[in-house]
């Protein structure tokens, strides 16, 4: 028992071990969704904390690097959605006793945004507004320039669901940069 | 005919692609010029992994070096000190008395009993004395005090000597005639005692009257005190003769301490204890005289200051202070 359970705790040092060199990569992605480098921490260490719990499950068909980038992806959408939810609260007042400590909160996070080109600020949000099934594939295929093989493994899916649903958040997408005003020169 | 397949998806928008490439390239860039990485770096991911990555050997061998280190800091004098504490007990409890020392020294002619660490000692303190008489280098003592001063008893036991000198040139019967008047004289210098010089001078003339009537030898009620006479001169300056005659009679009272320190140094120092016991005896009762005489009449008790000066020192010598008090309480009656 105690033999099987340092097997396993030796096995998760050396997963966290192997993915030491992709963790600025990994903070640029989060830093990408969340605009927020704290944030950006936080996240990518809860998607390294998952894939340690979880490295046992790990099936090795996809690198270990995108396999994480699918749970970081994953959480990244999580807090966006959390604090969608909160603003949306915070606006229709159903949470005004603790609106003097979320405004010194968001005050903190404020100092720790970080500011981006209009073109890329407006870009991140288009691609944030994408969902759950689009903007993994975007973020894979563009920010971390996986081939649609690597993303297909990496998400579990087939490779022609890959291309389909890429297809469809390009589609997307642009209809969202479209509405923004950005583009129309070059998208026509 | 072969289908052909579309290098790109269908439906995708080459420029499209190209612009999203572009701007992802610049995001990147702006990310990588705003993005702390070494904040990234000193994080909680970087914690995480510390803590994941290092095995808890690490620590715990810190944690175990350095309670090793105290443990061994803490013990081991505790444990030298023990050992010494046992091997002192075994020692004490080991050599009691000559004759047991004797008999260990019988069973095992070299240590006896003595525990390995004595016995190591001894070894030690003697092969340094080796060292010292064979003029080694080791170490050399102190000077040695001063020679330490010439006692009563080492006069006597030199007037024992030299008594026993004498007695070998003497004949067998003036030997015996010796010791009966040694112990005679001995045992009257216990009865009287050091404080009864006066008495004892007389006897001493007396005794120097007899020695002058009767040949030499044959002195047999010679007088103790004159031993401190006797002691001053030296042995060898004894002659025959009246003067040796008087000598011979001076003699007997150290001939007999002579014989009982032979004997014992015990039985010298009983004897002194029992000289002592009586000339306490002695002084308590004068004072108790002297003080019978003081409470009858203190104002002219006082006038006789020889009586008074005694018993101030006798009361002084005997740690009577509820008497001194006392005394000093009625004087000051009379004299308010």
């Amino acid at each position: 028992m105690n033999i099987s359970w340092l097997g396993l705790f030796a096995a998760v040092a050396d997963f966290m071990a192997r993915l030491t060199p992709y963790r600025e990569r990994l903070f640029r992605l989060a830093l990408a969704q969340l605009h927020n480098t704290s944030d950006a921490e936080d996240a990518v260490q809860e998607a390294l904390i998952k894939a340690g719990r979880n490295a046992q499950t790990f099936r090795s068909e996809s690198s270990e690097y995108t396999w994480v980038v699918r749970i970081l992806i994953n959480h990244c959408h999580d807090v966006q959605r959390k604090v969608s939810r909160r603003q949306k609260r915070e606006i229709a007042g159903e949470v005004m006793e603790q609106k003097g400590a979320q405004i010194a909160d968001s005050r903190a996070s404020a100092e720790q945004n970080i500011e981006l080109s209009e073109m890329s600020r407006h870009l991140m949000e288009a691609v944030n507004e994408l969902g759950q099934n689009y903007k993994p594939l975007i973020l894979m295929r563009y920010f971390e320039d996986m081939s649609y093989d690597d993303i297909a493994q990496a998400l579990e899916i087939n490779l022609g669901t890959v291309k389909s649903r890429m297809n469809q958040a390009k589609a997307l997408l642009k209809e969202k940069l479209v509405e923004r005003g950005i583009g129309e020169d070059v998208l026509g | 005919m072969a289908k052909k397949t579309p290098k790109t998806p269908r439906g995708e928008d080459p420029r499209f692609e190209e612009f999203l490439q572009k701007q992802f390239a610049q995001l990147k860039r702006e990310l990588a010029e705003h993005a702390p990485f070494d904040a990234a770096k000193r994080g909680k991911v970087l914690s995480f992994e510390d803590r994941i990555t290092r095995p808890e050997k690490s620590r715990g061998g810190w944690t175990i070096g350095i309670a090793a280190v105290v443990l061994a800091a803490v013990a081991v004098p505790m444990v030298i000190q023990l050992n010494r504490q046992k091997a002192e007990i075994a020692f004490k409890t080991e050599a009691p008395s000559v004759a047991g020392e004797a008999t260990i020294a019988k069973d095992n002619p070299k240590y006896g009993n003595k525990s390995p660490a004595i016995q190591s000692r001894n070894d030690k303190s003697a092969k340094l004395d080796d060292l010292e008489e064979s003029d080694g280098t080791y170490y050399k003592n102190a000077p040695a005090k001063a020679k330490r001063k010439t006692s009563a008893h080492d006069l006597h036991q030199e007037d024992e000597r030299n008594l026993k000198a004498t007695r070998e040139e003497a004949s067998p019967k003036d030997a015996i005639a010796m010791d009966k008047a040694g112990t005679k004289t001995a045992t009257n210098a216990v009865r009287e005692g050091d404080a009864d010089r006066f008495a004892a001078k007389k006897e001493s003339a007396r005794g120097y009257a007899m020695a002058d009537e009767k040949p030499a030898p044959a002195a047999p009620a010679a007088p103790a005190p004159q031993l401190a006479k006797s002691r001053s001169a030296p042995a060898n300056e004894i002659s025959g003769g009246d003067r040796g005659a008087v000598a011979q009679a001076e003699m007997p009272a150290p001939a007999s301490e002579a014989q009982a320190t032979s004997r014992s140094i015990q039985v010298d120092d009983a004897k002194q204890r029992l000289k002592q016991q009586q000339s306490t005896e002695d002084e308590r009762a004068e004072m108790e005289k002297l003080w019978r005489e003081f409470e009858k009449n203190p104002q002219e008790f006082n006038r006789s200051k020889t009586k008074r000066s005694r018993l101030d020192a006798l009361l002084a010598r005997h740690d009577r202070k509820s008497r001194a008090k006392r005394m000093r309480a009625i004087e000051t009656q009379k004299t308010y």
